[in-house]
C-alpha cells in the first residue's frame, strides 16, 4: 500500500524509521525524560521529523540483559522501554545509529524501517501517538497538504480504534485450531 | 469441514508491529516458539511479517527466546 505521500517521499529520498530502545532502570523518572529529549534532539539535528512516539515506561524484560560499561558488567531484568518514529534521509541513519550506540543509558536499541501510518493495534498507544501528531500539526495552519493528509490518516486510525467492534474482535478472537 | 481464517486478514492488519506483544504472543507456543501456518491459518505474507515481528520482539526482550 503506497499513498501519495509515500511516493513523494521516495522521490525526495526520505525514509520512515523507528527507533525502539531500553533505558537502564537505574535512571530516575526525571532523568528518563531528560535522556529521551536528548535522544530526540539528536535525531532532530540530523534533519529528522517526528511522526509519533511513546515516552519510556518501566517494563519487565523477558530475559536478563547485561551491559558492560567501563569494565563493569551489569545485569538488568527491567528497563524503560520507549520508541520514536521519524522520517529522515537514509544517508543520515548511519550517523544517528552511531550516536545512539554511544549512549550510555541505552541498554539495547533497534532501528527499523517502517511506514508513516500507525502500525499499533493496541488502542492506548494508537491514541497517544495520534494526539501527538495532531497537536503538532494542528497548531500551524500553514502545514502543507501532505501534512494534512497524514493528520487525516492518523485521525482515521484513531476513529477506527475508538470504534468498539474491531478492537474487541481483535482481543477475543482465538487462533483457529 | 472447518475453514481456517487468517487473523490478520480478518482484522485488516496490514503491518505487524513488534511492539504489539498482545497480538503476536497469540502466535507463540508456551515454550516461546513460533506457531506454524498450518496450525494458525495465517496467510504466507502475514506469516513472514509475523516471524520478523516476533524475532524483533525477542531481541528487544519483549518476548522470550525460550520460556519455561
Amino acid at each position: 500500500m503506497s499513498t501519495k505521500t509515500e511516493q513523494h517521499e521516495r522521490q525526495e529520498g526520505i525514509q520512515v524509521y523507528e527507533l525502539g530502545f531500553h533505558f537502564v532502570p537505574t535512571l530516575s523518572e526525571d532523568e528518563v525524560v531528560v535522556q529521551f529529549s536528548h535522544l530526540k534532539s539528536l535525531i532532530e539535528k540530523k534533519g529528522g521529523t517526528f511522526i509519533s512516539e511513546e515516552t519510556p515506561q518501566m517494563t519487565k524484560l523477558a530475559y536478563e540483559i547485561s551491559k558492560t560499561v567501563k569494565a563493569t558488567k551489569k545485569r538488568y531484568t527491567s528497563a524503560f522501554f520507549g520508541w520514536v518514529k521519524f522520517a529522515v534521509n537514509p544517508e543520515e541513519i548511519a550517523p544517528i545509529e552511531k550516536e545512539v550506540k554511544a549512549f550510555e543509558s541505552i541498554l539495547r536499541y533497534i532501528i527499523i524501517t517502517t511506514v508513516r501510518e500507525n502500525t499499533l493495534v493496541g488502542s492506548r498507544e494508537a491514541v497517544s501517538a495520534a494526539t501527538l501528531a495532531a497537536s503538532k500539526k494542528g497548531g500551524s495552519k500553514e502545514a502543507s497538504s501532505e501534512a494534512e493528509v497524514v493528520v487525516d490518516a492518523v485521525v482515521e486510525t484513531v476513529a477506527a480504534s475508538a470504534d468498539e467492534t474491531p478492537v474487541t474482535s481483535i482481543e477475543e478472537t482465538p487462533i483457529a485450531e | 469441514m472447518i475453514t481456517k481464517q487468517c487473523y490478520f486478514s480478518q482484522n485488516n492488519i496490514k503491518h505487524i508491529d513488534y511492539k504489539d506483544t498482545d497480538v503476536i504472543s497469540k502466535f507463540i507456543n508456551p515454550h516461546g516458539r513460533i506457531i506454524g501456518r498450518k496450525r494458525s491459518g495465517v496467510t504466507a505474507k502475514s506469516q513472514r511479517q509475523l516471524a520478523t515481528a516476533i524475532k524483533r520482539a525477542r531481541f528487544m526482550a519483549l518476548l522470550p527466546y525460550v520460556a519455561n
